[in-house]
């Protein structure tokens, strides 16, 4: 069976186990939705009691919120469930049934990580993005220059799913890095001309977050141009450390449980 | 009581990373809102906005992370587990109900909370940023903090009684978070809403959890009554009590239709 056709299986049995309570999946759409618009609320009531953030009008900034968004939803959707699956599997000491099967173990990994209530989260992206694309002038080069970018942001998430899982097969029973990771996603719904000057550098060189929202913003608006090889070397740079670790850290694994 | 906070402190103890996770948050989550903030007073040159300087608006995101730590609960996670699993049954042959055992061990999270989460930001605090925070009316916070505590239980016992009902609750829970980030204050002070808006919100509970117990704090709601009853501080304790009543009524009636549904099958 192809990796492809494994993947849809996944992708059907994780729709079919939500199927078996269909008004609790339509509520968790619904909720999860507006839990996510509590950032563009957010912004709305700055904006209403003041001029806003220098340099950026309030659409300017539900557009980098859609960008995250978006990036945050696809890959809590397609692999970012790695997270959650290793602290539930680590914890119970049910990882070993992964090792067992005959497929590449991240792919599997990946795989039965599928989340289709993050759908949402996606949808909202989509949505916020196509509301601030209404109100701010573009051109077709722009828009390439942000999908690129976008991409890139894609790549830093799995590169951050991969950190964490290891970090959770290494140390047990962290369920409260969710919030740490929100909190951290929170820095990036803003832009980083807001922070001091240390935290821009950290997350624009070190870990590339602004490029899960507000590079790819500003690719499309114009007023800067990114540094897009700089952007690349180091999502690469941060992508193969992860890949690294995630493997290395599997070595360790004990088979306890915890 | 003392014997559930022995256990729960045990296992907080148990699992270190986790431990030094809880340690950072706060202290997080209130830079960022102070780095927000401060860019909007400084880029724009403002003093304040709808009342709130600069300084009062540090104080009242360092006392949102403080209320928000001190009324959180985990009763609706709790409550799905044990509906899934039909675990819930142990609870009806304890000598306790759920009600009091639930309460008694949110109440021993809280008090390590007030350890692990709070301490660490009120390190910062007088590290950094001793000189904006205002010194206030301390007991009637406490006062309204706990009636608050338990509008949020009270809120998370009802959530929690769906259960018996939908099985996941996953929802639900996000839907109270949602209401209780924008409504309750928890990101915004509440009068930065629209103006009908706000008055919806004077007709619900969420505001009475987090906005007023800080703004009480901050003496934006007068102690004298002077000029009335309404809108003093007597005038929102009196609705948080009465809040309190009410959803406590609600949970009585709830629970005891709920329970019916339960067959302790599990799902």
């Amino acid at each position: 069976m192809s990796n492809l056709v494994t993947w849809f299986k996944y992708i059907r049995s994780s729709f079919l186990i939500r199927m078996a309570y269909r008004g609790e999946f339509l509520i968790s759409l619904v909720s999860m939705f507006a839990l996510e618009m509590v950032g563009p609320l957010f912004a709305y009531t700055i904006y209403l009691n003041s001029p806003g953030f220098a340099g950026w009008t309030f659409y300017q900034i539900i557009l980098l919120q859609g960008i995250l968004l978006f990036i945050k939803g696809f890959s809590y959707v397609h692999f970012f469930g790695i997270v959650w699956n290793s602290n539930i599997s680590i914890w119970r000491g049910t990882l070993d049934f992964i090792f067992l099967k005959p497929r590449n173990l991240l792919l599997t990994f990946i795989f039965s990580s599928y989340d289709v209530e993050d759908n949402a989260k996606m949808l909202g992206g989509i949505a916020l993005i196509g509301f601030a694309l209404y109100h701010i002038e573009f051109t077709f080069t722009k828009i390439l220059l942000m999908i690129y970018l976008i991409i890139l942001g894609i790549v830093l998430f799995f590169a951050f799913a991969l950190l964490f899982s290891a970090f959770i097969i290494r140390f047990i029973q962290t369920w409260r890095l969710y919030e740490f990771l929100e909190i951290i996603l929170m820095i990036a719904q803003y832009p980083n001309k807001i922070y001091p000057q240390y935290v821009s550098v950290i997350f624009t060189s070190i870990i590339p977050l602004f490029v899960a929202g507000v590079f790819p913003a500003e690719a499309l608006i114009g007023s800067v141009v990114p540094n897009v090889l700089l952007m690349t070397f180091s999502v690469v740079f941060i992508f193969s450390i992860s890949l690294y670790t995630w493997f290395n850290v599997l070595k360790h694994y004990s088979s306890a449980g915890g | 009581m003392l014997e559930v906070s022995k256990v729960y402190w045990k296992e907080a103890f148990a699992y270190r990373a986790q431990y030094y996770f809880t340690l950072l948050l706060n202290p997080l989550r209130f830079l960022v809102m102070i780095f927000v903030w401060g860019a909007i007073y400084s880029q724009n040159s403002i003093d304040a906005i709808q009342g709130y300087s600069y300084e009062n608006l540090i104080t009242y995101f360092i006392l949102t992370n403080i209320s928000f730590t001190l009324i959180y609960n985990q009763v609706t996670e709790k409550m799905e587990e044990y509906n899934k699993k039909g675990d819930f049954m142990v609870f009806m042959i304890k000598p306790w109900s759920f009600f009091k055992l639930s309460l008694v061990m949110t109440i021993s999270k809280r008090i390590f909370a007030i350890f692990a989460e709070i301490l660490p930001l009120l390190i910062i605090l007088l590290l950094f940023f001793k000189d904006y925070f205002i010194f206030g009316n301390l007991p009637l916070y406490i006062v309204s903090i706990g009636l608050a505590f338990l509008i949020s239980y009270l809120l998370a016992m009802i959530i929690g009684a769906f259960a018996f009902w939908m099985v996941s609750i996953r929802s639900l829970t996000w839907l109270l978070n949602f209401i209780m980030s924008i409504f309750a204050g928890l990101y915004v002070p509440i009068t930065f809403f629209p103006g009908a808006l706000v008055r919806v919100l004077d007709l619900l509970p969420f505001k009475y959890m987090i906005f007023v117990p800080i703004n009480i704090y901050l003496g934006k709601i007068p102690i004298s009554i002077e000029n009335g009853f309404f809108g003093s501080v007597w005038h929102s304790l009196s609705i948080q009590i009465f809040w309190c009543l009410a959803l406590y009524f609600i949970v009585v009636v709830f629970w005891k239709i709920s329970l019916k549904k339960f067959g302790g099958v599990g799902a």
